[in-house]
């Protein structure tokens, strides 16, 4: 059989219990969709497997003063229909709403999405773009707390470690309150980002006051321009699309290596910055 | 490892032991006999899995037994009541929705999840909801209609009530 022992904790005091019997043999899942979707077919074995499937405290969002926190076991389905999210984080909600199919929605997690640390997680780009923060219980029962998208960089010092579960994601609200999602795919839906877009603006009356961009699916980890304050000042107008279209490419010409990919992704990411200037007269226009 | 699992299974009771980390697919063709629950690619692609869990669309390939408990479960065999067909069952039939069959019971538990939460569903939002399931027969126009009409029927038996 593929598994010597199976756990299954309901609360915070049994999880830290059982986090003690993992090895690195181990697993710890919730949804299942990146775990099995990984083996079905294939013969696979863990020493340890804990499902976080009853954990109920670890499928809470809510506001804690200026902080959405968003349970590590919340799903995809949960999180796009949460009217906390879509009001302060609508980024994050668009995201959710985007990812995989209903079906996959309807049981995948925010922790495992992140956890996994594909390249082209969706959630992933969103916690850069609002700069949250994971909370990670360790088997001493003592939290450590990082940079979400510190978990994803396989370098990094603060990548999960094999006895380690991620119960939260704390997201900052953001002073800006427009934000979108945008991925491109092989297909229109059901389809996993060949690169990705995540920002949040603010208007300054006619212009465009503060804007952050996150790209996703192009390195290892989401990347975003230093300074897209040039873009920031400036009405709305060709002025300012043009220099969308100038400025994005350039960007990402400079950030990736040379490999086979580089030019598609150089010429896609021109298309994800038209959306989103579209989309940003779309909401100016609604705002009149 | 074995483990006690109980759930509701088209509205009955169900206890039984199994490896937990069984897929739910395996669960329900293989130990309960209930084959109207398809695999057909065993990554959470095709749909034809689709098995409703406390209301939700999900891939049973990509479910684990032990999580099940608890839960209650809905499969293509527990949409009759009385022998009765479905309203969905019975427009697929209508609408010639149904050529090979192999996505059907996933394709109408897909429905129904989303008619339960939505009766009014636009032609849109039906093609949104059944974005994971794919038909190789090609019979989506078909396939759409028969939700839609499906909707209206419901709707009517609902005011009737």
């Amino acid at each position: 059989m593929p598994v010597d022992l199976y756990l299954q904790p309901h609360s915070m005091g049994e999880l830290i219990h059982d986090l003690s019997f993992l090895t690195t043999d181990s697993s710890v899942v919730a949804g299942c969709t990146d775990f099995l979707a990984q083996r079905n077919g294939k013969t696979w074995h863990a020493d340890v497997l804990i499902s976080l499937s009853e954990m109920k405290c670890l499928k809470e969002i809510r506001a804690v003063e200026s902080v959405i926190s968003v349970g590590a076991a919340c799903t995809h389905t949960q999180i796009s229909e949460n009217h906390l999210v879509q009001t302060f984080l609508p980024t994050l909600a668009q995201a959710a709403r985007q990812i995989g199919s209903k079906q996959i929605r309807n049981r995948g997690t925010i922790g495992g999405n992140i956890a996994n640390a594909s390249p082209a997680g969706d959630t992933i780009v969103c916690a850069a773009l609002y700069g949250a923060e994971a909370i990670v219980l360790q088997p001493s029962g003592e939290r450590r707390i990082v940079p979400a998208v510190q978990l994803v960089d396989r370098t990094s010092s603060e990548w999960l470690q094999y006895n380690e579960v991620i119960t939260e994601f704390r997201f900052p609200i953001p002073s800006c309150d427009h934000g979108c999602f945008i991925k491109l795919g092989t297909r229109s839906s059901v389809t996993i980002s060949r690169i990705s877009l995540a920002a949040y603006w603010r208007f300054e009356k006619d212009c465009l006051g503060q804007l952050s961009v996150w790209l996703g699916a192009i390195m290892p980890t989401p990347i975003h321009p230093e300074n897209p304050g040039r873009l920031c000042g400036l009405s709305l107008g060709e002025e300012l699309h043009g220099r969308f279209l100038k400025e994005f490419p350039a960007f990402v010409n400079g950030a990736m290596a040379e490999r086979p990919s580089k030019g598609y992704k150089v010429q896609a990411v021109k298309g994800l910055a038209d959306d989103l200037y579209q989309r940003i007269c779309r909401e100016a226009a609604v705002r009149r | 490892m074995m483990k006690d699992i109980r759930f509701i299974l088209n509205r009955t009771s169900v206890r039984l032991t199994c490896p937990p980390e069984r897929r739910m697919l395996d669960l329900l063709r293989n130990d309960l006999h209930l084959t109207g629950t398809k695999e057909g690619c065993g990554e959470g692609e095709c749909g034809a899995c689709t098995i409703l869990v406390n209301g939700e669309a999900v891939h049973a390939c990509l479910m684990m037994a032990g999580q099940a408990d608890g839960t209650e479960i809905t499969t293509i065999e527990g949409l009759m009541k009385d022998s009765e067909l479905h309203p969905l069952q019975q427009a697929f039939i209508d609408h010639i929705a149904v050529s090979c069959g192999f996505c059907t019971p996933g394709m109408i538990l897909a429905s129904k999840a989303l008619l339960d939460h939505l009766p009014n569903p636009t032609e849109q939002q039906v093609r949104e909801a059944l974005a994971g399931n794919i038909c190789r027969c090609s019979n989506y126009e078909e396939i759409i209609a028969a939700v839609l009409d499906a909707a209206r029927q419901l709707r009517k038996e609902s005011k009737c009530r």
